[in-house]
């Protein structure tokens, strides 16, 4: 009798031992999993699970930070109530959260008219150009600089809703997985000047962040954003260009010195044609551009299309440890052992690549909770900033304010710096984004405008009005009467809050022994608060998640 | 910030630890780690070379700065934006600069100024974010780096030093100074580049945050001050030791910069007022090897003679008065200058009274000891000569970085550039 694997097809052998090639089914491919290798898995299962009937306050705080944003003390109280195959769950089925929670943003809806208007008009100027050149190069530069401002107010507007999404969520890890995956899989508005396009990648990752990597991988192949942003949109049959096969094979599956550059070379071959429909922005498959010959690649000869190559680069022993070393990295903030790596390679090759078992398995793993991984983790800007709001139960200010403090931190949205993304971790700190740290947190903290907002042309600093900022401190929050009976509690309250933790005894000391010299905290003003969160934001602790 | 002020990471360890606020004892590698810093940090920084680079962003019109006023060519392809004869600064006998850039022509006649002919690149990207990249990270043209050159050179031959090893005048940190180990100090406005946030008398503030930023624990000197993650080094470990940096080069700046201006006189424009501002920290002794500058506005698309004429004006003369500046100080020798563009601009004029992006040009290089005058070979503008309208380089920009490492910061230029890239004849 046929038994369904996970992926609902009839398969020949066993589910779980399977090393039969499935028939192909649509578009979608089969994958061999290599005896030998999944045997090998098969020894090194070696991590366990945790074994708490309920989070409590540190795990949860831990597991909030990390597989999201964090959050508010209650919202860390109230996950600590929760089992953690409960809590895990809900987060890796990006449960509770929908998209109809946030409406698309703003410029979507005129973003189509507005293209095809531009396109109408360049098309004009194309004839134009035959009568009066020198005219015709005015107009296209003033239609040019035109095309430009609305695309940089659509950024603009893609930044502010993503930032929305990423502090109101109630499917942290949705657009946490969104983060990891545009990190990367990198696309920037440097090159990709269209909102539109990069909306639809922000979307793709946001749909499949729990879904199939080999559905991810193939859909990343067809992005307009991502075809744009690595040249494959004009590959064709006559001239194909490397760059996507590359950074597909080096960056995004396998990593270098697992493939030959007759390899990329064959790849290139396989994704000529997956183009682009100029006048829509639109994913289109051109046949005249195809290569439709024979390729060799990593071993196997066909006429391999796009996902012919992922389908060949998942059975490489290499491609489950390369994601799960990533994701390792990027969820715990260290580097994951070989024995680590081969047993998350094993839950991911079992689960046919679906990425709820992996993400599961990490965050209910003992080595997530290990107190060398709590707070172990330097946070990203993004993280950083997002984390500051949801822990104080503020709004977002001013969009342009946001993405001046990313920028100026080192991340700005929609803009890695090249292909590879963001290094991460320790790159993100230095003597100058440091100091940025403490003083942005001092203008959100005090409601004062900061000096030194980073410039992007998405971001240009000629307001019509200056943004207004409020401070994020809400006192009747942050320290409610109950807090200020005596400075322990006040201690405790801003510990909670802040750090999610209580820290070290000479942590809690210092700032007890500030709490000396201030006066009886329950007839601190607005200004007193402001300065004790200040101090204790700038500080290396706060970095940490 | 209120307490003494402690010019350098040994300083204030040995203050800050043996006058501690805790009773810590040294045990004995400390002595040796302090060594170790003394070692790294140069046996006397106050001598050491130092070299200034300058991005002119945008793409300066290489032509119309330094003008073949004798080149047919030149005039057929510029029928209403060529730089006239009579109007240009005679430099020789083909060549005359913008009769803008009088600072330079003044520099020229000092000896000071080299001219670098036709630098470039093979297969030249005509995207500012692109080539902006390219000359940052050193990279073939078709290469994606991700550490810029002088990260590079941070992260090979400075190993241990302060952050302030590396100072770029900019509102973000630009990507030639980024480096596998983050280092390097970026402010536009020194003011800023402090903890902000403590008023004066805010004694108990100061306290808690500079115990919260003063290095913490005693782990961190095993290091020997290293700027980056070691593995096993915690990441509280590594955000101590930034923050611990950061005060001490955030100190070590604001106490050069509140001594004495030096009293040379600056046109006063924004750009020149970053030069006066290394200008002072150089006076005022820092050990920092590599300043960065940038003037941006070069992008003449159109309207071309309107603008470039001023930018010249501004950044000749600015540079005219750092260079006297910094001799007046006894430090015209150390400090070398590096004027470079992403891109040159077409050899044609565009429709619109301006000119669009190109590929090679000239680049400049400022000091008092440097072999004045032309170097290379100017790229022939004959139509049939040019590279799809462009001027074709003649010098690889990496034989001029080569040339900084080998001889202005006395290092290795391959561990920096990957290859070897000959050295120009720029030195005596």
């Amino acid at each position: 009798m046929a038994n369904h694997c996970s992926r609902g097809w009839e398969c020949k052998e066993n589910d779980v031992d399977c090393n039969a090639d499935f028939e192909t089914s649509g578009n979608l491919a089969v994958f061999t999993v290599s005896k030998q290798y999944s045997q090998r898995l098969n020894r090194t299962m070696i991590m366990k699970r945790i074994t708490d009937a309920v989070l409590g306050l540190e795990k949860a705080a831990h597991l909030l930070q990390r597989a999201g944003f964090g959050g508010s003390p209650d919202e860390v109280r109230a996950w600590a109530a929760k089992s953690p195959d409960a809590a895990v769950a809900e987060l890796v089925g990006f449960g509770s959260g929908s998209d109809d929670d946030f409406g698309p943003p703003v410029f979507l809806e005129t973003s189509a008219e507005s293209d095809a208007n531009f396109a109408k008009e360049f098309a004009n100027l194309r004839n134009l150009r035959r009568e009066d050149q020198a005219a015709a190069e005015q107009a296209q530069r003033r239609l040019n600089a035109q095309r430009r401002r609305v695309q940089y107010q659509g950024i603009g507007e893609l930044r502010a809703w993503w930032l929305y999404r990423m502090r109101y969520s109630n499917a942290p890890l949705q657009e946490k997985m969104t983060l990891f995956l545009h990190g990367h899989f990198a696309s920037a508005t440097q090159k990709v000047r269209s909102p539109g396009m990069l909306y639809q990648q922000n979307q793709l990752f946001r749909r499949l962040g729990n879904g199939n990597w080999e559905d991810l991988v193939n859909g990343v192949a067809s992005d307009p954003a991502m075809l744009l942003y690595l040249d494959n949109a004009r590959s064709n049959r006559r001239k194909p260009n490397e760059n996507f096969a590359r950074e597909l094979l080096e960056l995004f599956t396998l990593g270098e010195g697992n493939y030959t550059e007759e390899d990329i070379l064959a790849a290139a071959r396989a994704y000529t044609g997956y183009s682009i429909e100029r006048e829509t922005g639109e994913f289109v498959f051109r046949n005249f551009m195809h290569d439709p010959g024979r390729k060799t690649f990593m071993g196997e000869t066909g006429a391999f299309k796009g996902e012919d190559i992922v389908r060949i680069v998942l059975k490489h022993e290499q491609a489950p440890r390369f994601l799960t070393a990533k994701l390792w990295r990027f969820f715990v903030g260290s580097d994951a052992s070989e024995a680590q790596v081969d047993h998350l390679s094993r839950v991911l090759l079992d689960a046919k690549w679906e990425l709820k078992p992996l993400l599961s398995e990490i965050f209910l793993s003992e080595d997530f909770y290990d107190e060398k991984v709590r707070r172990g983790l330097i946070k990203s800007p993004t993280q950083w900033f997002v984390q500051l709001l949801k822990s104080m139960e503020a709004p977002l200010p001013d969009p342009r304010i946001s993405n001046g403090i990313l920028i100026q931190l080192g991340q700005e949205l929609f803009n890695p710096p090249n292909v590879k993304g963001w290094d991460g971790g320790a790159a993100w700190i230095n003597s100058s984004t440091l100091l940025n740290r403490y003083n942005f947190a001092g203008a959100l903290v005090r409601g004062k405008l900061p000096q030194n907002l980073g410039r992007s042309p998405t971001n240009r600093r000629s307001y019509n009005n200056r943004p207004n900022l409020r401070s994020v401190v809400d006192p009747e929050r942050v320290l409610p009467p109950a807090d200020r009976k005596d400075r322990a509690s006040v201690q405790r309250a801003l510990f909670a809050r802040l750090y999610q933790s209580q820290l070290r005894a000479t942590d809690r000391a210092k700032f007890m022994e500030y709490l000396d010299t201030q006066k009886d905290p329950a007839n601190w003003n607005e200004r007193d608060l402001q300065e004790a969160v200040h101090l204790l934001l700038s500080s290396p602790q706060y970095q940490l998640a | 910030m209120k307490h003494p002020s402690l010019f350098t990471r040994r300083d204030f360890l040995q203050t800050g630890v043996l006058g501690g606020s805790a009773a810590l004892t040294l045990p004995a590698f400390v002595g040796s780690t302090m060594q170790q810093l003394a070692a790294a940090e140069g046996a006397d920084d106050k001598d050491q070379p130092i070299l200034l680079v300058i991005q002119l962003a945008g793409g300066n019109d290489g032509l119309n700065t330094v003008v073949p006023w004798e080149n047919d060519h030149y005039y057929r392809a510029r029928t209403r934006l060529a730089v006239k004869k009579g109007d240009c600064l005679k430099l020789d006998d083909e060549f005359g600069l913008n009769k803008n850039a009088r600072g330079f022509k003044q520099l020229w006649d000092d000896g000071k100024l080299g001219v670098i002919h036709g630098v470039g690149y093979p297969n030249p990207n005509r995207s500012h974010f692109r080539s902006t990249e390219i000359w940052h990270t050193a990279s073939d043209s078709k290469q994606q780096l991700a550490q810029g050159w002088i990260g590079r050179y941070f992260d090979n031959h400075c190993k241990g030093a302060e952050p302030s090893v590396g100072i770029s005048i900019t509102k973000q940190s630009p990507q030639a100074f980024r480096a596998k180990n983050p280092i390097g100090v970026t402010f536009d406005d020194p003011s800023r580049f402090r903890f902000e946030g403590l008023e004066d008398g805010d004694t108990p503030e100061e306290e808690l945050f500079l115990a919260n930023n003063d290095g913490g624990s005693i782990n961190m000197l095993e290091s020997g001050g290293q700027m980056k993650m070691e593995p096993g080094m915690s990441a509280l470990d590594f955000l101590e030791r930034t923050a611990l940096d950061a005060q001490v080069s955030s100190d070590q700046i604001d106490t050069v910069l509140k001594a004495k201006k030096t009293g040379a006189k600056y046109p006063g424009t924004p750009f020149s007022r970053q030069l006066q501002l290394i200008a002072q920290l150089i006076a005022g002794g820092m050990g920092t090897r590599v300043y960065y500058a940038s003037r941006g506005g070069f992008d003449t698309h159109a309207n071309q003679a309107a603008s470039h004429g001023g930018l010249w004006q501004d950044v000749s003369n600015a540079l005219l008065a750092f260079q006297r500046d910094l001799e007046a100080q006894g430090h015209g020798k150390r400090v070398t200058t590096l004027v470079f563009t992403e891109f040159g601009r077409r050899v044609k004029e565009n429709a619109s009274g301006g000119t669009d992006h190109g590929a090679a040009g000239p680049a400049f290089v400022i000091g008092s000891s440097i072999k004045p005058g032309f170097h290379g070979t100017m790229p022939s503008l004959a139509p049939a000569d040019l590279f799809r309208g462009d001027l074709e380089h003649s010098t690889d920009f990496r034989s001029v970085y080569a040339t900084m490492m080998d001889q202005v910061l006395g290092v290795d230029s391959v561990s920096v550039l990957g290859r070897k890239f000959e050295s120009l004849k720029l030195f005596g």
